[in-house]
């Protein structure tokens, strides 16, 4: 002070400034000062704010022992002008202790009195003096070991990272900003990953709906189960992880597990509860009835007693139903608790079995009930139990109880019913009823008589076997699966069939998708999303794109029914929708969500795509550069033809372009085929000559060919004449001619008693208003209408009369039958079409109407004879004569060659001749009415046509100059050119990429799991013990005991060798990569994870095209001339559009790129404009199933292509396979040893084919341990 | 394009909770804002500027424990104290482990649908309804009430039961007619008529 007094002449600053870098000592020696409890008057201050004790580098020894912490300065902290000095104008500091911190003396060089003016953040390199002992200024976690460390701050460095662990005297580690590094344990890294993006946060949840919406909750179920297989599958993996460590919840895992175990028995129970009240209605119902029965069959004294044993046997029922759910939380928790091991995945399959056994075993009950009732009953009316009718399988009265829902006024069900509150919708299954049904119909068998009584008494009724709720769930396959590409679901709103591969980018982003069927009956809010089953991928948004697609049985895909649909302003072709016409269209607003070229040239509308090319088969080809433009002009030219025919017939010629084989890719504007005929051309039938034109490929064949008009091709050869200008066809006329021939029949006679007869059944098909028997030899039909007999069925002759209910004929020997008619078929339908029987060995029918031509009123009649049965009647042989009608067909011709003639009449289009439509896409600006340039040609036999361009030389010049060359590079098989279909079903011809996501694996990885989570990491060992259990997954390093019989699953590439386990079994060899059957008991340390490649499975290439861009958001204030920009652009170039009000309204891509393996970023630079959104999108070409050396490729996983051949043990079958008396067998071929068949039922783990599992394929190819 | 990246997030934080900006998720989703419990993962309020179209400018609170909102201590009577509407898509309230209870002074549950299939109160329940009036319970429809059970309905008027109609019929298992003056219902009929309940 005293030097401060003498020689300090100046205010602080002007002396100099003696800055200083130091660390924030340990928090006990300062932490006192900030107070830490709350405080209510100055009094309970016990420090004096923050300040902090700090040990300066270079002015304090780093040896603690030589200067402690306590004897170090107070340091006071300096603030931002935006935190205030204090009290409620403050903000507080946040230093820890450990911190570097810099700061100055503001005593100069006498340096007593450090102020801290800012922290230095921590990274790796401040670890220079991590190893040297006895010294301070070593980096670590500010917290103190009493303290908890955040969750949030919890991570992991990869292997190749440095570790700053705990060094301080009481730190937990080390931080790096929000990173605090933990370990360095690779299995850690995944695990240590928390935030609410992870773990049970995106667990999905099923909501509850109205019964009348879901007639059995087997969806909820399934999630329910499903979430509680995973959870406690989390809680038990805790012991390996440290995220789930560091929360709260681990205090006791068992705790944990029992309370999920009972939260998921509790929603299980709360469904399966509906079951059981739907066979209590059943039941109610059933006993009413006969009830109802007993009480009008009484005497007057007795319905007093009726109604009192009536209301005794109900009460009793509900009693019983009561017990019966009371126990059912109980039994719901003994079934989850022995599943909860044994079960990776919940398939719909297993939960439909489940139920069933519920409703079996409970219909067991009820169908002894009913016998015990009876006696009840009788003992109070003295009717005989018989009458009460109340024998019968319960589960059959309760086929019905599904069928509710054919009310039209029904209230509107939610679409979505499976949700998450950070991915958002999933598709909830909605299970078979019917297999539930059906498989408690088999279960319920066995009945046991059950008197009210015991009913009313006995407890045990009530407990179900326990074994039996678990009777054919091993049908299901419930083990996990090989984690690998994701796959597309598109759910929502209807529709069915559409389906698409995800193409996955080098960064695991998905970076388009290949569509491979368009499916139909798809709704607005159909929605689409990227499922990985095991995870992984996250971030991706998918958005479908509508298409009509056409709907008869021929041209439809699926055969499905969609909807009728007008498009946005009534164009078919609806994008992404609004389905209906907007009912204010915005002015000067684009009619379309997204542009419409080239992705949809000339806004038409696909067919379904044939495999693997999906809606992008339109691409031009490439020129040199790998670029192709855009351009679909002028490949055709117009040729003038005159049809003349001399007959309406519906025979045709056909022109088909002929280049256009299987696999190959047309491009170009002309016509690909059509016919010409006289029947239908301009639209009415003619006699004589009309012109018409045809825009036609230059230089290229069409294959001319005629055909009858019953669709043969023509007998007689096609004729050219007029100097190769004309061709004809020569109609053949098919003649039908029937002969007669009668022959004789012997039928065999029968011993017996004079007098006997025999019943003969007849099957009356397509009968409509019901019979009735007129008399012992006739029975009349009645159609719809039923006021009379439209249809008679009579014995003419012989000894014979129809039974009383009319459905056989009683009688012997020889009977002559006849069926009549006077029938329309276009008033009230038929009566009758067939009526058929068996008799002596033959079949006979009488035939109304079999689908062909129908005569309205006629008879059919047939003779045959009646053997009876011996020792009643007998017979001697007899002769029949039958007349056999034989039919052929006999073909003519006249030979004239003028039934149908094709002349080129001109080449080039006169403005005349196209109707002055300057719009008609066929026009070109060639004026010919030169016809040298097409002619006909005969070759091989073959009638050949070709147009040459009449603007160059010589008779076979080529491609005309603006015919786009043969497609190069572009594989496939053929795809047909757009077709549009006004009015047709709505099919999702195409899914855009609007957010590509991250982590999604191109092939399997060799990590298992199942429904939305990863089980098993790539390196874990896992097993499965002989009773069935699944052990959670062991990481490398961890010593580990089976038993005999044990499943092993080691890492692909990893070998072990067991030791003994206990002093038994051991040296036992375990191949990694597959499952290996313990032979004997064993122990081995968990293998390191090795470097293999995995077999990528079935895969084809492909190379991805920037087709479209799409615009997400307009923007605003652009003008024309902006550039737009794509990173990386790998040669693509595109062009935006901008409307009056300075929107982006189209970016049109002129020239494509090739090669992309990212979804680039597009973006428009400008000067004026602001906050446009575009989105590549990226279409596919296949390069053939051989993955080239070439760094454009992309591999993509099959997912859709795979259909399994059949389920063996429940289990999809890929392998070879082939039939034997009708049934698909194990094997290529068959053999006398002994093979599986192959079932044809799905365990409906999923309801499309796009979730088929490749996995299930490479696990049959590549398992070494099993045979 | 894939793992999003953000270099201009901003995070304030202590151990004990922490208020970030710009944050990218574990799920690749940039929240505009985040604000959380840091020694507890499900504890958080989410402004979520990125992620599908629910998710994408969403805002997610999540509280493994109690949500509490108390308000509306100064409004006057008919000013909402709380406000929650969900301008296009569903309102769920779910409580799967536990009630749904609501209390007030009245309440009204009202249903405004646009054509047949909407317009419907949808009330389920796997064990009873219950409804207790201190004074009335009134049930009206424009068409058709019907109350029906398979097992027992019980009509119990302790001091009077009144049972009025243009037209009454009473059908019972014995099928015995007893129609009122001017009823040209068939037993028949009625019969079917109970079968198909």
């Amino acid at each position: 002070m005293i030097e401060q007094g003498l020689f300090k002449r100046h205010y602080v600053g002007k002396d100099g400034f003696h800055w200083w870098i130091g660390q924030i000592a340990e928090g006990r020696t300062w932490v006192e000062n900030r107070g830490g409890t709350a405080i209510f008057t100055n009094e309970e201050q016990e420090g004096y704010g923050e300040r902090f004790k700090v040990r300066i580098m270079g002015y304090h020894t780093a040896v603690p022992s030589e200067l402690t912490d306590e004897e170090l300065p107070w340091a006071s902290v300096v603030y931002p002008v935006t935190a205030g000095s204090g009290n409620v104008f403050s903000q507080t500091c946040n230093i820890k202790q450990g911190d570097f911190v810099y700061g100055f003396f503001l005593d100069g060089e006498d340096g007593q009195q450090p102020t801290i003016m800012g922290v230095i953040g921590y990274n790796e390199y401040q670890s220079v003096l991590k190893n040297v002992p006895d010294t301070k200024f070593v980096p670590y976690l500010g917290l103190d070991a009493s303290e908890q460390t955040p969750v949030a701050a919890l991570k992991t460095l990869g292997s190749g990272g440095t570790t700053l662990d705990q060094t301080g005297a009481k730190g937990q580690g080390a931080s790096v900003n929000d990173t605090v590094i933990v370990s360095n344990n690779p299995y850690l890294k995944d695990r240590c990953l928390v935030d609410a993006d992870t773990g049970v946060e995106i667990q999905y949840q099923a909501f509850a709906q109205p019964t009348s919406c879901e007639p059995l909750p087997l969806g909820r179920i399934q999630v329910q189960l499903r979430n509680a297989i995973q959870g406690i599958e989390d809680l038990r993996k805790s012991v390996y992880g440290i995220a789930e460590g560091a929360n709260e919840v681990l205090a006791n895992i068992e705790n944990e597990i029992n309370k999920k175990i009972e939260e998921a028995a509790r929603w299980i129970a709360s469904a399966m509860k509906w079951v059981y009240e739907q066979v209590e209605k059943q039941v109610y119902k059933r006993i009413e009835t006969a009830l109802r029965n007993v009480y009008n069959l009484a005497f007057p004294n007795e319905k007093g007693k009726v109604k009192q044993t009536s209301d005794t046997i109900l009460d009793t029922i509900a009693c019983f139903f009561r017990k019966l759910i009371d126990k059912l939380f109980d039994m719901i928790l003994g079934f989850i608790k022995s599943t909860i091991d044994k079960v990776i995945n919940v398939p719909v399959c297993f939960i439909e079995k489940f139920a069933g056994n519920v409703l079996g075993a409970l219909s067991g009950i009820i169908n002894g009930l009913f016998s015990g009732i009876g006696d009840l009953i009788s003992g109070v009316v003295g009717i005989v139990d018989a009458g009460l009718d109340l024998a019968g399988d319960i589960i059959g009265m309760i086929d019905d109880i599904f069928s509710f829902l054919n009310c039209d006024d029904r209230p509107e069900c939610s679409e979505i019913n499976e949700w998450n509150i950070r991915n958002g919708a999933s598709p909830l299954e909605k299970g078979d009823i019917t297999a539930v049904i059906d498989r408690a119909k088999g279960l319920a068998t066995q009945t046991k008589q059950v008197g009210l009584d015991a009913l009313n008494n006995a407890e045990d009724l009530v407990d179900f076997d326990p074994q039996s709720l678990f009777d054919g769930l091993e049908e299901c396959n419930t083990d996990p699966f090989k984690c690998g590409s994701p796959v597309l679901q598109l759910f929502g709103d209807g529709g069915a069939g559409a389906a698409g591969n995800l193409i996955i980018g080098a960064a695991g982003d998905i970076i388009g998708v290949d569509m491979v069927s368009f499916g139909a009956g798809y709704g607005q809010n159909t929605r689409a999303r990227a499922y990985d089953k095991c995870g992984n991928g996250r971030g991706a948004v998918l958005k479908p794109v509508f298409g009509s697609v056409p709907l008869d049985d021929d041209d439809s895909p699926s055969g499905l029914i969609g909807i009728d649909v007008g498009g946005a302003g009534g164009n078919p072709d609806i994008r992404f929708g609004p389905f209906a016409p907007n009912l204010y269209p915005f002015p000067g607003a684009p009619d379309r969500a997204i542009a419409t070229s080239p992705f949809n040239p000339g806004g038409l509308v696909y067919d379904s795509p044939a495999y693997g090319i999906g809606p992008s088969f339109t691409r031009p080809p490439f020129d040199d550069q790998g670029v192709s433009p855009v351009t679909f002009e002028d490949t055709c030219i117009d040729v003038e033809f005159e049809v003349r025919r001399s007959a309406v017939q519906d025979n045709r010629i056909q022109f088909r372009l002929i280049e256009l084989d299987e696999g190959e890719v047309y491009y170009g504007t002309g016509e690909v085929a059509f016919n010409f005929t006289g029947s239908d051309a301009s639209g009415d039938a003619f006699v004589g000559a009309i012109k018409e034109i045809r825009c036609m490929e230059v230089g290229k064949d069409y294959l001319v060919t005629g055909y009858e008009e019953w669709g043969e091709a023509v007998r007689n050869p096609l004729k050219i004449s007029n100097k190769q200008k004309t061709v004809s066809l020569d109609d053949t006329v098919r003649k039908s001619v029937v002969s007669e021939q009668t022959v004789e029949r012997v039928i065999p006679g029968t011993a017996g008693t004079p007098g006997g007869k025999a019943t003969i059944q007849l099957e009356y098909d397509g009968v409509t208003g019901g019979f009735e028997r007129d008399g012992d030899r006739e029975i009349g039909f009645k159609d719809n209408d039923g006021d009379d007999r439209n249809t008679k069925l009579k014995i003419l002759a012989g000894n014979a009369e129809f039974s009383q209910d009319g459905r056989s004929i009683i009688g012997s020997g020889e009977v002559r039958l006849e069926l009549s008619w006077n029938d329309n078929i276009n008033t009230a339908g038929l009566a009758l079409s067939k009526v058929k029987f068996d008799v002596g060995g033959r079949h006979y029918e009488l035939v109304q109407y079999d689908g062909g031509s129908y005569d309205q009123e006629s008879e059919d009649e047939v003779t045959f004879f009646i053997p009876t049965e011996g020792g009643t009647s007998a017979t001697d042989p007899r002769v029949v004569q039958e007349v056999v009608r034989t039919e052929t067909v006999e073909l003519f011709s006249d030979g004239d060659y003028l039934d149908l003639q094709i002349s080129i009449i001109g080449v080039g289009s006169p403005p005349s001749l196209l109707d002055g439509d300057d719009n008609d896409p066929r026009r070109i600006n060639r004026v010919s009415q030169n016809a040298t340039h097409a002619t006909f040609r005969k070759e091989n036999g073959r009638v050949l046509f070709r147009v040459n361009d009449p603007d160059a030389t010589g008779p076979d010049n080529g491609p005309s100059a603006t015919t786009a060359p043969a497609p190069a590079g572009v594989g496939g098989p053929y795809t047909p050119p757009p077709i549009v279909y006004d009015g047709g079903g709505v099919g999702i011809i195409d899914v855009i990429v609007i957010e590509s996501g991250t982590g999604f694996l191109p092939g399997p990885d060799g990590s298992t799991g199942g429904d939305g989570r990863t089980w098993a990491e790539v390196g874990d060992t896992v097993v499965k013990k002989p009773d069935g259990r699944w052990d959670i997954p062991i990481p490398p390093g961890n010593n580990y005991c089976v038993e005999a019989g044990s499943i092993v699953t080691l890492p692909l590439g990893t070998t072990v060798i067991t030791t003994t386990n206990d002093g038994r079994g051991g040296e036992e060899t375990i191949i990694g990569g597959s499952p290996y059957v313990m032979k004997r008991a064993g122990c081995f340390t968990t293998p390191e994870l090795v470097n293999v490649e995995l077999p990528p499975g079935d895969i084809y290439s492909i190379i991805m095209y920037l087709c479209e861009i799409i615009v997400i958001n307009p923007g605003f204030g652009y003008t024309p001339g902006d550039k737009v920009i794509i990173e990386p652009d790998r040669g693509a170039v595109a062009e935006a559009v901008i409307d009056r009000y300075g929107r982006v309204i189209e970016v049109k891509v002129i020239e494509t790129g090739e090669g992309f393996k990212e979804l680039p970023k597009i973006y428009i630079q400008s000067e004026t404009g602001y906050n446009a959104e575009l989105r590549a999108k990226l279409c596919v070409d296949r390069v053939g199933d051989k993955t080239p050396d070439d760094d454009r490729i992309i591999n993509v996983v099959d997912c859709v292509g795979l259909v399994a051949d059949g389920y063996l043990d429940g289990k999809p079958y890929y392998g070879p396979y082939h039939e034997h008396n009708g049934r698909k067998m194990v094997g290529a071929e068959h053999s006398n040893s002994s093979h599986a068949f192959l079932d044809a039922a799905n365990n409906r783990d999923f309801n499309t084919s796009q979730f088929i599992d490749e996995d299930q394929l490479n696990t049959f190819n590549s398992n070494p341990n099993v045979e | 394009m894939a793992d999003k990246i953000n270099y201009d997030s901003y995070k304030l934080g202590t151990k004990d909770g922490e208020l970030r900006f710009g944050s990218i998720t574990a799920g690749n989703e940039i929240d505009s804002v985040l604000i959380r419990n840091t020694m507890n993962y499900r504890h958080y309020i989410e402004m979520c500027r990125t992620g599908e179209d629910f998710r994408k400018d969403g805002t997610i609170l999540r509280s493994p424990g109690s949500c509490v909102i108390r308000s509306g201590d100064n409004v006057g009577k008919g000013i909402p104290g709380v406000y929650i509407e969900s301008v296009s898509g569903d309102l769920i309230l779910r409580a799967p482990s536990g009630k749904v209870r609501i209390e007030g002074v009245d309440i009204e549950l009202t249903a405004n649908g646009y054509n047949g299939k909407t317009g419907n109160v949808n009330i389920s329940a796997n064990e009873k309804i219950i409804l207790d009036a201190g004074q009335m319970i009134d049930i009206k429809a424009k068409v058709n009430v019907k109350i029906f059970s398979d097992k027992t309905v019980d009509v119990i008027g302790k001091s009077v039961l009144n049972i009025y109609g243009a037209f009454v019929q009473s059908v019972d298992a014995a099928a015995v007619s007893k129609t009122s003056k001017g009823s040209k219902g068939t037993v028949t009929k009625h019969e079917l008529k109970m079968r198909k309940l």
